[in-house]
């Protein structure tokens, strides 16, 4: 040990302190252990309850699907644009593409609920055309099963997110073994697969991390613009976290590590197939 | 490394097993022996008492902030803070910090209510009894009356002193309903099926529309039935099940045929007001009141009932066990609750807010003026609200039938 | 790359920028509406009722001034915490990349709101609750990950080798970080910064938890009223709280600097 890990002492310090006392308080009360509402002992049966639970599977599948399908369109979407943010130097634009990340999740929920409900904005541009006659007629785009409105809103935040952080590591790549490549006559095609996605896979893959694990465990915008008949993980975890009967609080903290423990494997995962891709083993 | 994870490990570990070792408070033996309402005004000189309750209704928090606030200080010299906090979270935060054993916390006076007093009186996490020490509570309040005694049918045992009242009343626009607003569940069924897509109602556990479906069973079945049946889940489905039976008749004549709901009540007020459904609904008896002033509802909305009744409750004011300044706490409930205080709520600026007083403690003047609040455009007179109420659903049945909603009529 | 002209990709970028730009514009419209019912386009009546309602509120003006001093104070101390760690983690050989990410991730893949219940409860006892420095300090948690994710790549762009050279050629080590990893490393730190800001500026859950409400920031006043609905008034603190994440993000790039767009080679 020497001096120089003091640097990441401060760093380790903070987040295992937090990870753990969370980790550890978790573990205890959903095995059993809340003595403030006078359960003391321990068992696995909250879990079992939790898993075997109908609604269980049908909102974990449920998650999943709205997870995978925001975060690998904002991952394809998100790297064109930052794309062309590089072609294109203009301040304001930048500017204005960094905007919907500073935005809540909430906000951006409200924001688009009033444009595409059917009471909406573009439903009215629509009604004024012409095209629709009645509100009736303008598609259903929130609470409906395809999660439309959750989706949209997650893309909103999420593209510009991906646009931004790609462009911060292709700006400080040497752009030269493009050039180099153009001059050998390599195809566009093949200069993006054999050149630029493998440096900056790995920044995808955590990307996809992140997005996935945040849209996983996402509860806002799945409750103001989702379909009840479609919940997702997180809120059924609310759900059993505010019920007025304390003693369902073990059941939500159980669900709440299995959801920790599906993004860790999740995480896992990607970690792994990054790192048998091209690009995955090298350090820059 | 390994030694110093370890170490790690075990400083967490630690830190959350052990308890705060705290030594009872001068503050704590303070608030013991009050015994008397002047008393707790002399020792709440000079302190300042925090106030935590819902915030997203802008008239209730201005009311705190421009007539309590200031009645408070120049009164009493006391300051008061509004914060805003959801009761799920006040109740969580009380929750933690009893589990952290932590012997004082920042809540002093929480609005509360129904299964969350139910939660907080299981956890002991208030102080009390304080309807005695609370003069408006003899002043002005019914102190034998249901809603003094039972909240959501929990006893309430002196713990919370009541603030305002509630009543779930439906709304509609008279152009739509030319052959009158439908007074009971079948005559509900009946103007859907004539107007099929026009209605709807905000998914349980949303709160309203959680007593939407309660309110529909009970119409149905009969309060008492479900009253006197046990919570058990299965039972419980016995009896509800007429209940749910036509609310899965409504379905199909519902919005979207009843294959989603809106989510909140903000949304099916917009609905509502854009002219997509013909009814919306609300707990606040002058909602449709206050909506046709400020020209979100047209004028010619008005509010309905069923003349079996609809689901009155009332909300409270309560004490937390670890607030630091309970004296203050105190006067801080007894102005809420006072006349002058109530009767500005109930002025327009200030929504339009019922007083939960007893009419018969009241003076003439008084009464008149309450009773003019209800010759309100698009609101019942209070003699027609008071007729028809039934009480609420006991608090432990309440996600049970939230459940049952979901397995049976959202799933069916 | 794809076969793009320059005109071609300016107006897609125009496009894309309108796109996101027009929720925006809805919801100052909706700030200063009235009345704006189906099926109208614009407000039928413009008014300053939302505007007034927010200036009157007496914790709206601490709220703003809390939340800026936190989230200034957040970046500074995530900074301050992630630059030597991410140059830690981008040199040293002991541990595979990988371990490392997952270790920097951890906050954003463990689900909020289950640490930050948890956290509450230590706090508690070690009387950090309903403090500034508790909130920074659950801030820095949850920001550290984008601060370090961003910093670690930055610090292998710079690599060893300016340093060891500068280290062959007698340079004292803080010269070689002014004049130096400094300069290299500024558009990096700018955008870890900007990005810090935004995330403690909009957190939620962890403020409200470990706040308890005796400290207010933006976001608190803001829920409430959007999740019940209030429009107007949700948009009128949402305006508010666009244009104070703009400002702090222009501070910050002032202060720290260094940002090119686009390519000039």
């Amino acid at each position: 040990m020497n001096r120089k890990t003091l640097f990441a002492l401060p760093f380790i310090l903070l987040n295992s302190v937090i990870i753990f006392a969370a980790l550890f308080k978790g573990l205890q009360i959903s095995l059993g252990y809340y003595p403030i509402v006078g359960l003391k002992d321990f068992s696995l049966n909250n879990y079992q309850q939790v898993l075997v639970e109908p609604f269980f599977q049908k909102s974990l599948l449920y998650s999943c699907y709205l997870a995978l399908t925001a975060t690998f369109l904002s991952l394809i979407g998100g790297v064109a644009l930052a794309f062309l943010l590089m072609k294109v130097p203009s301040c304001w634009l930048h500017k204005i593409i960094n905007l919907p990340i500073s935005l809540p999740h909430i906000i951006v929920a409200l924001m688009i609920m009033q444009l595409i409900s059917q009471s909406g904005i573009v439903s009215r541009i629509f009604f004024q055309v012409g095209w629709i006659n009645g509100m009736d007629q303008f598609p259903l785009l929130i609470h409906d099963s395809r999660g439309f409105g959750i989706l949209a809103v997650f893309l909103y935040k999420e593209i510009p997110f991906v646009a931004v952080t790609t462009l911060a590591i292709l700006q400080q790549l040497q752009l030269g073994y493009i050039e180099v490549a153009k001059h050998l006559g390599a195809s566009t095609i093949k200069i993006f697969f054999s050149i630029i996605l493998p440096m900056i896979q790995k920044t995808l893959f955590t990307l996809f991390i992140i997005l996935f694990c945040f849209t996983f465990a996402s509860f806002e915008v799945p409750y103001l613009l989702g379909n009840p008949r479609n919940q997702t993980i997180a809120i059924t975890t609310y759900e059993l976290f505010t019920q007025a009967d304390l003693t369902t609080r073990p059941l939500a903290f159980a669900l709440n590590l299995v959801i920790s423990g599906i993004c860790l494997t999740v995480s896992f995962l990607s970690l792994a197939i990054s790192r048998f891709l091209p690009g995955g083993r090298k350090i820059w | 490394m390994k030694k110093w994870l370890i170490g790690l490990l075990a400083t967490g570990m630690l830190l959350s097993l052990t308890g705060c070792k705290t030594n009872e408070t001068k503050e704590e033996q303070k608030a013991e022996s009050i015994t008397t309402f002047s008393q707790a005004v002399t020792e709440a000189k000079g302190e300042t008492v925090t106030f935590y309750g819902f915030g997203g209704d802008e008239k209730a928090n201005a009311w705190v902030d421009e007539v309590v606030t200031p009645a408070m200080k120049e009164k009493y010299d006391i300051t008061v803070k509004r914060i805003p906090m959801d009761i799920d979270q006040i109740l969580n935060k009380l929750t933690t910090e009893k589990e952290a054993g932590a012997k004082e916390g920042d809540i002093d006076v929480m609005w509360i209510n129904g299964e969350n007093f139910y939660t907080a009186k299981q956890a002991k996490l208030l102080y009390g009894p304080i309807t005695d020490k609370v003069e408006s509570f003899e002043k002005w309040m019914d102190v034998d009356g249901h809603n003094s005694t039972y909240d959501f049918g929990v006893k309430i045992d002196g713990y919370e002193v009541p603030y305002g009242s509630a009543q779930l009343v439906f709304a509609g626009d008279s152009e739509n309903f030319k052959e009158g607003f439908p007074k009971s569940t079948k005559e509900l069924l009946d103007y859907a099926k004539a107007n099929p897509g026009k209605l709807t109602y905000t998914a349980p556990p949303e709160f309203t529309g959680s007593a939407f479906v309660r309110n529909v069973i009970c119409d149905i079945v009969g309060y008492d039935k479900v009253e006197n049946a046990s919570s058990d889940k299965d039972a419980l489905y016995k009896v509800i099940k007429p209940g749910l039976d036509y609310l899965n008749q409504l379905k199909p004549y519902l919005w979207q045929e009843g294959k989603t709901y809106p989510t909140t009540t903000a949304e099916l007020d917009q609905m509502f007001a854009a002219g997509q459904v013909n009814m919306s609904y609300s707990y606040s008896q002058m909602h449709v009141a206050e909506k046709r002033k400020e020209n979100e509802f047209k004028p010619t909305t008005e509010s309905f009932l069923f003349d079996k009744g609809t689901i009155a409750n009332q909300s409270y004011l309560a004490i937390a066990e670890t607030s630091k300044v309970k004296p203050a706490a105190l006067v801080l409930i007894n102005e809420m609750t006072s006349e002058s205080a109530q009767l500005k709520k109930a002025e327009a600026e200030y929504g339009y807010s019922i007083p939960p007083f007893d009419s018969n403690k009241l003076s003439k003047e008084t009464n008149q003026k309450l009773s003019d609040l209800y010759k309100n455009q698009g609101v019942l007179s209070l003699e027609e609200m008071q007729e028809k109420q039934i009480p609420e659903v006991q608090a432990e049945k309440i996600p049970l039938i939230e459940t049952l909603w979901k397995e049976h009529v959202l799933h069916e | 790359m794809v076969k793009l002209s320059s005109k071609t990709s300016y107006y897609l970028l125009l496009l894309t920028a309108f796109v996101l730009l027009l929720p925006m514009l809805f919801l100052v419209l909706w700030s200063f509406s009235d009345r704006w019912m189906y099926p109208s386009l614009f407000p039928e009546k413009v008014a300053l009722k939302s505007l007034n309602q927010m200036r009157l509120d007496p914790s709206f003006f601490p709220a703003v001034l809390n939340s800026f001093f936190i989230a200034i104070a957040t970046t500074f101390i995530s900074l301050l915490i992630a630059m030597p760690a991410a140059k830690y983690f981008s040199l040293q050989k002991l541990l595979a990349p990988r371990w490392i990410e997952v270790m920097i991730y951890l906050p954003l893949i463990l689900p909020a709101i289950a640490i930050v219940t948890s956290t509450q409860t230590l706090f508690l006892q070690v009387h950090l609750t309903g403090t500034f420095f508790g909130i920074i300090l659950i801030h820095t948690y949850f920001c550290l990950p984008y601060a370090m994710q961003i910093l670690l790549e930055s610090y292998r762009q710079l690599g060893e080798g300016y340093q060891l050279t500068a280290e062959s050629l007698g340079a004292k080590p803080w010269t070689i970080f002014w004049s130096i990893t400094w300069p290299l490393m500024r558009p990096g730190l700018t955008t870890a910064a900007s990005l810090v800001f935004i995330v403690s500026f909009s957190q939620y859950l962890p403020t409200f938890f470990i706040g308890g409400g005796k400290i207010i920031t933006l976001p608190l006043l803001l829920l409430p009223y959007a999740n019940n609905g209030r429009f107007g008034l949700a948009s009128m603190y949402s305006v508010v709280f666009l244009l104070c994440t703009m400002l702090g993000v222009f501070i910050l790039k002032k202060a720290i600097g260094g940002v090119t767009y686009g390519t000039e080679r």
